[in-house]
C-alpha cells in the first residue's frame, strides 16, 4: 500500500532533509511546555482533575447539551445541530446564502477540516479565507495542516517566502519571518474588510452561562466575528464544561501543554452578538456519538486538541503530520482516525511504539498508548489483512507455544548462515538510502541460554 | 524465598549471557532461583501486532509457575509489563499479579543491593527504556511533575567505579517497538540514530538499558554505523567484574 | 427525526451513570502577586509601568509618545475621546492608533486581563489598534484563573468576555515569534 504511514514516514525521512528540523521544532514546543508545566505546583492534579471533569460532562452530556443550548438562546445565538460532516457544511452553506454573504474569513477549526467545509463552501461559489497564519500558509499551497496547534510546521520560512512571492507577490528570496508576517497582516486585513461572515472553531462550550470560547494568539477569530454580521461558530459536542469554575481549569491547561504558553493570549468568550449581527452555533457530531458509545474509546472523547501528544511523540516529530494521512496527525489522531475508516486508517494505530510518552503529556490523561494498543486488536480483525504479517506471527505463536517446537526452532536458526541473517532478505536490516547499512541483525550465539542451562547442569 | 526466573525468548536465543547474569545475580542474593523451563515467551509480539488472540495459551505455562514461586523475574521490562498489564490481568488476583517483577525493580523493592559486589570502572549511558519507565514506574518520566527518583539509579549504585551518565532525552524512545521496529523501519532507525546520536555525545563507552529489546535494535544501529560504543544489559552491569 | 433529536436519542441510549461533578481543590501561590503578574507579563513581552493614581496620565502619555490616543475609560475621555465607530470599523481616520481601557481584573499567573463590552465599549477595539494600553488596579490581581472565573460568575453577565495576555503574535513561520500577527502589536499594562 503506498500511501501508508509507513512508506509516508519513509518519504519524510530520507527523501527530504527536514527530519531533525522539524524533530527540533516540535521538541522545543514539549520543552516549553516542561517548563510551564514546573510553574504549576499542582500540575499532575490539575490534569487529574481536568480528566474527571471531562468524563462528568460525558456522563451527563445529553443534559448538558441541552443545557447548553437552551442558555446559548437565551442569549440571542441561534443554535443548529449537524449529524455529520455533510449537514455541517449545508447549515453553513445555508445560513451564508440567508445572509447573502459571499467571502467568509475563518478562523483555526480542526472540525471543519475534519468535515471538509472549505472545499464545499469554495464548490458553491464562496470565498473562504483562512486567517491563521499558519492555516492560510497552508490553505495558500493548498495543503492540510499537518499539526493541529500549528498547521505550517512542517515548511520552512523559504518555502512559506516562495509561496507568498507566488500568491502575494512579496519580494522574492526574502524569508524573513518578520516580514512574510508583516505582509500576511496586510493583505489578511483587506480580507476582513472585505468579507461578509465570520466563522470559527469553539474551543470550549460552557453549559450554564451559554457561552462559547476561543483562543488564539493572533486575535484573527476576533476580527472577525467582532466585524461581521453574520458569526458562525462550528462546535464539536465534546466541547463542553459544565461552568466557570471548570473552564478555568482548562484554560490553565490548553495553552501551557500545546505551545507552553501560560494562556493564548486572547481567550475570547461569545456569550451574546452584537446589535443587528446574527451569530450561530453548530453543534457537530460527525461519528463522536460512534466514539461516545464504545465504552473503551469514550474517554478519547476527553481531547481538548492541544496538540501535546504530537509535540512529544518520537514517531511524529520524526515523520511529519502528513505522514498519517488523516485531518488530526499523531497519537490523538491515530486513535481517532479508525473512526472515520477502518479499512484506509488501519495503519495509523501502528504508527507508534507504545512508548506511553504521549499518555503523560495528555492534560486530559487519555491512555492514548493504551487505545491505540486496543485498536491493533480491533482492526486485524475487522479489516483486511497483511497476510505476510499475519502468517509471520500465526507461525512464531505456534513455536512459541511450545517447548518442542521452539527447541526445534531455536536449533535450526543456529543453522541459518550468517550471510542470510545478515542479508537483505532479513528485514530486520535496514539500508539507507546513501547505500549505507542503518541497521544489522545481531551475531548469533553458538548456544541458547537454555542448551547453556542444560549442559550447566549436567555438568554439575 | 523462591524466585522464578524466567528467560523471554530473544533473550534466551541471542542473548544467553543476560540470562546468565541474571540467574547468577539472583543466587548472589540469597534467593533459590528456579528456572522456569516451561515459559518461552510473554506474547507481546504477537499482542503489539494486534494478533493478541494468537497468545491464547501463552498464560499456560506462567499460570503453573505463579504458585509455585514467592516472585516472578524476568530481565525484561516489557515482558513483564506485558505478563502483567496484559496476558495475566484478566486471571490473577493482583497479589499473584505482583509477584512478576522485573529485576531491577525486583532488587530495588525486594532483594536489596547488598549482597551484590560488581564492578564495571567506564562510562555508561542509561538508555530509560519506555515499558520500565512509564509502565513499571522504574523512575520519573521526563514528563511528569513529581520528585525525582530512580530505582535503576539506585540499583545500579551497587556497581563500583560505574561512571554512570543519564543524558539528555534519556527517556525518549529508541525506536524499537516490536514489529515496528520492521514495519515502520524508516522511523525506527532514524530513532536510534538519534539515540546513538545522543549518547555518542555524551561520550559513552557503554548504552545500558533494563531491555535487550531496545539494545539489539541500538546494537544494530550501532554496528551498522560504525560506532564504537557498546551495548549491556542492566544484568551484565550488575555481574561484571573488572 | 432531526438531527438534535438523533444525536440526543444516541447518547442517551448509551450513556451509562452520571459521574459525579468534581470538586476542585488546587495548592497554588496566593502572594506575591504582582511580582508574579509583572515577571509573566513581561515574559509574554507585554510592558509594564507601576504607577499611581495621579501618574496615569503622564505614564499614558510618555509611552504612546502622542499619537492618535482614544480610550474607553471614562474618566480619560475628556482628554481622549474616542472616535471609533463600529460601523465601519476598518476607516483608518476613526481608528485608534493607540487605545487605552481599564480591565476589571488581572491574573496572576498568566499576566491575563479581563476585558467586557462594559470596558471595551466596541468589542474589535481590542484587537484592531496597533497599540493597546490597559490600566489596571493592582488591588484588583488575582492568582489564578480559578479566582478569575469566580470573579465572572458573580459579575453581572457579560456579553463579550476577553482574557487578554500580550500583543497578538504568531509563531506559525518556522517557530519566530512575530508580534503584532493580526491585532495588536505592542501592549503596556499601567498597574496603579
Amino acid at each position: 500500500m503506498k500511501g501508508t504511514h509507513a512508506n509516508l514516514s519513509k518519504d519524510f525521512i530520507t527523501g527530504s532533509d527536514k527530519t531533525d528540523w522539524h524533530n527540533n521544532a516540535l521538541w522545543f514546543l514539549r520543552a516549553k511546555r516542561d517548563i510551564q508545566r514546573d510553574t504549576i505546583e499542582d500540575w499532575e492534579k490539575l490534569r487529574s482533575t481536568a480528566a474527571a471533569i471531562k468524563d462528568h460532562t460525558l456522563s451527563r452530556l445529553p443534559e448538558y447539551l441541552q443545557t447548553f443550548e437552551e442558555n446559548a438562546v437565551k442569549n440571542g445565538m441561534q443554535v443548529h445541530w449537524a449529524w455529520d460532516d455533510k449537514e455541517l457544511r449545508e447549515i453553513t452553506a445555508k445560513i451564508l446564502k440567508d445572509n447573502n454573504a459571499r467571502s467568509v474569513v475563518k478562523s483555526k477549526s480542526m472540525l471543519t477540516e475534519e468535515c471538509g467545509l472549505n472545499p464545499y463552501l469554495e464548490q458553491e461559489g464562496f470565498e473562504v479565507v483562512d486567517t491563521d497564519l499558519g492555516e492560510r500558509i497552508v490553505q495558500l499551497r493548498k495543503e492540510h495542516p499537518s499539526h493541529i496547534v500549528v498547521p505550517a510546521i512542517h515548511l520552512k520560512k523559504e518555502e512559506v517566502s516562495d509561496t507568498f512571492h507566488e500568491k502575494m507577490n512579496t519580494e522574492k528570496g526574502n524569508a524573513s519571518p518578520d516580514y512574510l508576517a508583516s505582509v500576511a497582516r496586510e493583505a489578511l486585513r483587506k480580507d476582513f474588510m472585505k468579507a461578509d461572515a465570520a466563522i470559527t472553531g469553539v474551543n470550549f462550550g460552557v453549559a450554564e452561562a451559554g457561552a462559547v470560547v476561543v483562543c488564539t494568539n493572533e486575535g484573527n477569530a476576533d476580527m472577525g466575528v467582532h466585524s461581521k454580521k453574520t458569526v458562525i461558530h462550528c462546535m464539536g459536542m465534546e466541547k463542553l464544561v459544565p461552568g466557570y469554575d471548570e473552564l478555568a481549569v482548562f484554560t490553565r491547561l490548553l495553552a501551557r501543554s500545546a505551545t507552553g504558553q501560560p494562556v493564548t493570549v486572547f481567550t475570547s468568550h461569545y456569550r451574546k452578538p452584537r446589535p443587528e449581527t446574527t451569530e450561530h452555533i453548530i453543534i457537530v457530531n460527525n461519528k463522536r456519538t460512534d466514539i461516545f458509545a464504545d465504552p473503551e474509546f469514550r474517554q478519547a472523547m476527553r481531547c481538548i486538541r492541544c496538540g501535546a501528544c504530537m509535540n512529544t511523540c518520537p514517531v511524529y516529530r520524526r515523520s511529519g503530520g502528513h505522514s498519517y494521512h488523516h485531518t488530526v496527525p499523531g497519537p490523538i489522531g491515530s486513535v481517532l482516525a479508525p473512526f472515520y475508516g477502518k479499512e484506509k486508517n488501519k495503519d495509523l494505530p501502528f504508527a507508534s511504539t507504545l512508548c506511553g510518552s504521549c499518555n503523560n503529556v495528555c492534560p486530559v490523561k487519555i491512555d492514548l498508548a493504551g487505545l491505540l494498543y486496543r485498536w491493533r486488536q480491533k482492526l486485524t480483525d475487522e479489516t483486511s489483512s497483511d497476510m505476510s504479517k499475519k502468517i509471520g506471527m500465526e507461525v512464531g505463536s505456534k513455536i512459541l507455544k511450545s517447548r518442542k517446537k521452539y527447541d526445534l526452532a531455536g536449533s535450526v536458526f543456529r543453522w541459518v548462515p550468517k550471510g542470510l541473517l545478515q542479508s537483505g532478505l532479513n528485514p530486520w536490516n535496514v539500508h539507507l538510502p546513501d547505500g549505507r547499512k542503518g541497521r544489522v541483525f545481531p551475531e548469533v550465539p553458538k548456544e541458547s541460554f537454555r542448551q547453556w542451562y542444560k549442559k550447566n547442569q549436567e555438568d554439575s | 524465598m523462591t524466585v522464578g526466573l524466567f528467560v523471554p525468548c530473544y533473550i534466551d536465543q541471542l542473548y544467553p549471557k543476560v540470562g546468565k547474569d541474571t540467574l547468577e545475580i539472583l543466587e548472589k542474593t540469597g534467593c533459590n532461583v528456579v528456572f522456569l523451563q516451561d515459559p518461552l515467551c510473554c506474547g507481546q509480539p504477537m499482542a503489539n501486532s494486534g494478533y493478541e488472540k494468537m497468545t491464547s495459551g501463552f498464560e499456560k505455562p506462567f499460570l503453573k509457575a505463579l504458585p509455585e514461586v514467592d516472585y516472578l523475574v524476568t530481565p525484561s521490562a516489557s515482558c513483564s509489563y506485558h505478563l502483567s498489564h496484559h496476558l495475566l490481568k484478566p486471571l490473577v488476583s493482583a497479589e499473584e499479579l505482583a509477584k512478576v517483577k522485573e529485576l531491577t525493580e525486583f532488587l530495588h523493592d525486594v532483594a536489596g543491593i547488598d549482597k551484590l559486589k560488581a564492578s564495571f570502572p567506564h562510562k555508561v549511558g542509561l538508555h530509560l527504556s519506555c515499558h520500565g519507565l512509564r509502565g513499571l514506574d522504574l523512575g520519573t518520566p521526563s514528563e511528569l511533575k513529581v520528585p525525582y527518583y530512580s530505582k535503576i539509579e539506585k540499583v545500579l549504585s551497587a556497581v563500583e567505579g560505574l561512571d554512570l551518565v543519564v543524558p539528555p532525552k534519556a527517556d525518549e524512545c529508541c525506536g524499537f517497538g516490536g514489529s515496528f521496529a520492521v514495519f515502520e523501519s524508516a522511523v525506527s532507525v532514524k530513532m536510534g540514530s538519534d539515540k546513538m546520536c545522543g549518547m555518542a555525545e555524551a561520550e559513552v563507552e557503554y548504552v545500558a538499558a533494563t531491555d535487550m529489546s531496545c539494545l539489539m535494535h541500538l546494537e544494530g544501529v550501532f554496528r551498522a554505523g560504525d560506532s564504537p560504543m557498546r551495548v549491556m544489559h542492566i544484568a551484565e552491569l550488575l555481574n561484571s567484574e573488572e | 427525526m432531526d438531527s438534535k433529536e438523533r444525536i440526543l436519542s444516541s447518547l442517551k441510549n448509551v450513556v451509562g451513570e452520571p459521574l459525579p461533578r468534581p470538586e476542585i481543590n488546587l495548592q497554588y501561590k496566593t502572594e506575591a502577586l504582582t511580582e508574579i503578574f509583572i515577571g509573566v507579563a513581561e515574559a509574554s513581552g507585554t510592558e509594564v509601568f507601576l504607577a499611581t493614581g495621579d501618574t496615569v496620565a503622564e505614564t499614558i502619555e510618555t509611552w504612546s509618545k502622542g499619537g492618535n490616543i482614544q480610550s474607553s475609560v471614562p474618566a480619560l475621555q475628556k482628554k481622549y475621546p474616542l472616535v471609533f465607530d463600529e460601523q465601519v470599523p476598518f476607516e483608518k481616520d476613526k481608528m485608534p492608533g493607540i487605545f487605552v481601557t481599564e480591565a476589571s481584573f488581572g491574573v496572576a499567573e498568566n499576566a491575563a486581563l479581563w476585558l467586557t463590552d462594559h470596558e471595551l465599549s466596541s468589542r474589535l477595539l481590542a484587537f484592531i489598534p496597533e497599540r493597546i494600553i490597559v490600566l489596571l488596579k493592582a488591588d484588583t490581581l488575582v492568582p489564578t484563573m480559578h479566582e478569575a472565573y469566580e470573579n465572572i460568575g458573580a459579575e453581572p453577565p457579560f456579553g463579550f468576555g476577553l482574557f487578554m495576555a500580550g500583543a497578538s503574535k504568531t509563531a506559525d513561520i518556522e517557530q519566530t515569534l512575530v508580534k503584532g500577527a493580526q491585532g495588536a502589536k505592542e501592549l503596556a499594562v499601567i498597574l496603579y
